[in-house]
């Protein structure tokens, strides 16, 4: 405890963090506030590059030139931010989602409007509201958690309803009309655009949530969990009548599973990388942070058919605290807003602020998977030393999650996939793998054995792709 | 960490804490006014170079002195030292959880069960409300520390018959259970013990306290439960120099309610939903700290003296009658004040300020309506000269249904 760490096991466990990191990618500490609970729940950084925090205390604190300034206080535990295109901040608060304005201009909102609070709050702990996304049309986005342990609330397993479309997906219009559109959300802590709009969440593993997963949010789709049907016109009678056969049959699969605690626990933000190779060779990827683990992974999709699917690869660890928010500022920097409270992290402060920058070092890392018609694709970003590249040399497994009101999966029927054949192209940066496909599966490589031409080997050597459907 | 002290260095923090630091923070370390010593949790940090900071700056606006003028480095890391020869409790707790429950627990080894979710447990208080379903067990493994040798007591209460089995230097001890309740005497040394403690639900109770109990020295707390019973800590919210507009889980008040403290110590809170002024109390305004700890799960408190709460509150008749409005937002600007349509196409503003000790409401419509009412708690005071009040009805002036201004006190 306090003092008792000897300076040689500090220095080991610092060159041990590391090293679990991808080369070229560095995480700085930003100083928050003295004495402030500095929770970061909302997140988002200007065109002039002014990061504004919304905590989870209730302030809203804007950093510029290296100085926090407060810009609003006295909100309900807001879990979104975002700066509107006049300078406004849009902040989802648990009762509403409220547009803060400094008209005097002094650097102190001084008028709190009501955009919507057309949901039920009923002052659970747990009735999250998450946001929030602006879409071309001018559609605010956001998505609000279910309850927990209310007596009066319909409950089928762990989280639960009083209606008041809790597990509901919405639009808020910029005439400022409540639109529910998606439901069967459980615990959907960040939503993300990726570069063409589409609308993806993440949800928390538990009940009906198999391990935690990133969704593409679709207009009137069921994503799983039950209670939320109370507000689709159903009744508590009829929700409870309801077999898993008929939900499962309603329900839409995810872009991605997460899997458990080797990648995630309880996922944020899905940050989608668009800064033109600022931030190193993972451009049009998202970038998700993670509460429990404090680690970033990354999504890359593929669009099969109408639907997106994903290939899950973790990207960095050894973070302060649970990270819950990312944003890319215009520099290209990932920013990382931080908790640790109720719900604990593997880093250990309890709030924070960090930052992920890219010094143009070549990582040797998984660049991206793609399903093709029979096989995958798999792209590095460095040669691969082709002596290391043999089908001994691949473990390759798979298995799927089950749909049930139990507090998440175990992988399901978990078994070695049958690799026909491996086939590395001629600048060796791509690999063609031949092998048995079945639906509904996800695909996991490691490739821990594999070397680059320059003898390094992966820091993240497995790649987790959920294959929904194949390629016809 | 005991044995890079020096016992002399001891002696002067000793003579310094006891002198000093105890009227805040309580002879055994207890806590106080100031923060418990003694326990794993550590608000301002836990590296002694932090903590020597924090003795020589101090945070003068918490109550906390800056000693660094007083004191010497030497001196104050001699207090560092004392403090740290004198914690109690776990430490470097690790927890597991366990959702698949084999049919047959007799006999079972927790500890080998795989865990569904693992980690360290921030503070290190055995805490069974970290899992959110309805069937789990967990194993909990860490240091257990103590200042002083035994005997100590170890006490538990535990509703609803839980399997708990508990191992101290990996010896099992044998729990002596009296209907949900545990008293019973342990030999323990001063120093670092191995602690292993599993627990199985076997019931809708959770609740679990444990403690240690020396005579003379304070009881140190094992379980969140039993921690979070004796916390003194509080989290303050007072408006200093202007007005604080805050929307928290408070008890007592409709979920979307909106407070507001003075800095005269005159609080209010209004329902944007129905826009009537729901609550008045004067003091300190807000002890936030059960809304803003863990998970939150509990409502703030209201501090001082409650004249009226949620039923009844000042409402708002517009023409005789309840009227359904929509809140539009509130502005801070001047006084706060809150904006409200109704009818499609009418509004109205209220602006809350304080004057003396009474809360002063200036109600705006646009257009003036044909009558205003308001309907007023039996305890409340009302001085205006836009109306007349007839027992829990205050009827507005004709003239004044436009602009209206009274004063509210207890």
């Amino acid at each position: 405890m306090k003092g008792s760490i000897s300076v040689v096991v500090y220095i080991l466990y610092l060159s041990l963090l590391t090293y679990a990191n991808p080369k070229g990618y560095h995480i700085t500490t930003i100083e928050t506030p003295k004495d402030t609970l500095f929770h970061v729940t909302g997140l988002d950084i200007s065109k002039d590059s002014t990061v504004y925090c919304a905590t989870r205390y209730g302030d809203v604190w804007t950093y510029t030139d290296n100085t926090w300034t407060l810009f609003a206080r006295g909100l309900h535990e807001p879990c979104g931010l975002l700066i509107d295109s006049d300078g406004s901040v849009v902040v989802a608060q648990k009762p509403e989602l409220t547009r803060l304005v400094d008209h005097n201009k002094d650097g102190y909102a001084d008028e709190y409007i009501l955009m919507s609070s057309a949901w039920e709050f009923h002052n659970n702990y747990h009735e999250f509201n998450f946001g929030v996304l602006k879409d071309k049309l001018g559609n605010y986005i956001g998505t609000l958690n279910l309850a927990h342990n209310d007596p009066e609330a319909l409950k089928l397993s762990t989280m639960v309803s009083r209606g008041g479309y809790r597990g509901w997906a919405y639009k808020v219009t910029p005439q400022g009309e409540y639109i529910p559109f998606a439901k069967g959300l459980r615990s959907p802590a960040g939503i993300g655009f990726n570069d063409v709009e589409d609308i993806f969440y993440t949800d928390n593993q538990g009940d009906y949530v198999g391990t935690s997963m990133l969704c593409q949010i679709k207009q009137d789709a069921f994503y799983g969990h039950p209670v939320s049907l109370l507000d689709a016109g159903y009744n508590r009678e009829q929700i409870k009548q309801m077999s898993l056969e008929t939900l499962d049959q309603m329900r839409t699969l995810p872009v991605a599973w997460i899997p458990h605690q080797e990648i995630a626990n309880s996922p944020g933000n899905p940050e989608w990388n668009n800064t033109k190779g600022k931030f190193g060779p993972f451009e049009g990827q998202f970038f998700v942070g993670d509460q429990t683990n404090s680690n970033i992974f990354r999504i890359a999709l593929q669009k099969v058919g109408d639907n997106y699917q994903g290939v899950v690869i973790n990207f960095m660890e050894g973070f302060q605290c649970g990270n819950i928010r990312l944003k890319f500022s215009p520099a290209g920097e990932l920013y990382v807003g931080q908790t640790g409270r109720g719900w604990m992290s593997k880093g250990p402060a309890l709030f924070g602020l960090q930052k992920v920058t890219w010094d143009g070092a070549q990582p040797f890392e998984i660049q991206d998977v793609k399903l093709t018609k029979d096989g995958f694709d798999i792209s590095f970003t460095q040669a691969l030393d082709p002596k290391t590249v043999s089908n001994d040399n691949l473990i390759a497994t798979q298995w799927w999650y089950a749909y049930h009101e139990k507090y998440g999966s175990p992988k399901v029927d978990e078994h070695p996939s049958t690799i026909t054949s491996i086939q590395l192209d001629q600048h060796h940066k791509r690999l063609h793998i031949k092998m048995n496909l079945t639906e509904k599966q996800v695909y996991c490589f490691n490739f821990s054995k594999f070397r680059s031409q320059t003898g390094e080997f992966l820091v993240n050597s497995k790649s987790y792709y959920t294959a929904v459907n194949l390629i016809q | 960490m005991f044995n890079s002290f020096v016992i002399a260095d001891i002696k002067e923090g000793e003579q310094i804490y006891q002198s000093i630091c105890f009227t805040c923070h309580g002879k055994f370390l207890e806590g106080g006014t100031g923060f418990n010593l003694m326990d794993s949790v550590w608000v301002h940090g836990e590296q002694p170079e932090t903590i020597l900071q924090t003795l020589k700056n101090g945070f003068p606006e918490k109550g906390m002195m800056a000693f660094g003028t007083i004191y010497k480095d030497e001196q104050l890391n001699s207090v560092i030292d004392y403090i740290f020869s004198k914690q109690a409790g776990l430490r470097n707790l690790q927890y597991k959880i366990i959702h698949t429950i084999p049919s047959d627990t007799k006999n079972i080894d927790w500890f080998s069960i795989p865990a569904t979710k693992q980690g360290e447990l921030k503070p290190a208080f055995i805490n069974n409300k970290l899992p959110e379903v309805d069937r789990f067990a967990m194993t909990y493994k860490g240091d257990l520390l103590l200042s002083e040798d035994g005997p100590y007591v170890l006490k538990m209460r535990a509703e609803g018959a839980p399997e708990i089995h508990l191992k101290i230097n990996g010896t099992e001890v044998a729990l002596d259970f009296n209907r949900n309740s545990i008293s019973q005497m342990l030999q323990l040394k001063k120093g670092k013990h191995l602690f292993e403690m599993s627990y199985h639900k076997t019931s809708d109770y959770y609740a679990l306290e444990a403690s240690l109990e020396k005579k003379g020295l304070p009881t140190i707390a094992l379980s969140m439960d039993t921690y979070e019973s004796m916390m003194t800590q509080t989290h303050i919210l007072t408006a200093m120099d202007k007005p604080y507009v805050v929307r928290k889980h408070i008890q007592q008040l409709p979920a979307k309610s909106i407070a507001i403290a003075f800095p005269e110590k005159i609080n209010t809170a209004i329902d944007p939903e129905f826009a009537t002024i729901n609550a008045l109390w004067y003091g300190a305004f807000l002890d936030v700290a059960p809304n803003i700890n863990g998970r939150g799960n509990n409502p703030s408190i209201k501090l001082g003296e409650v004249v009226f709460s949620d039923q009844p509150s000042i409402q708002l008749l517009i023409d005789g009658r309840s009227t359904k409005v929509n809140y539009l937002k509130y502005s801070t600007l001047q006084q706060p004040e809150f904006f409200f349509k109704y009818d499609e196409d009418k509004f109205f503003s209220i602006e809350i300020s304080a004057q003396g000790q009474a809360l002063h409401l200036h109600y705006k419509f646009n257009p003036a309506p044909k009558s205003v009412d308001l309907q007023l708690p039996e305890q409340v005071n009302l001085v205006s000269k836009d109306g007349q009040r007839q027992s829990n009805l205050f009827q507005v002036s004709q003239k004044k249904t436009s602009s209206f201004q009274l004063l509210i006190s207890k």
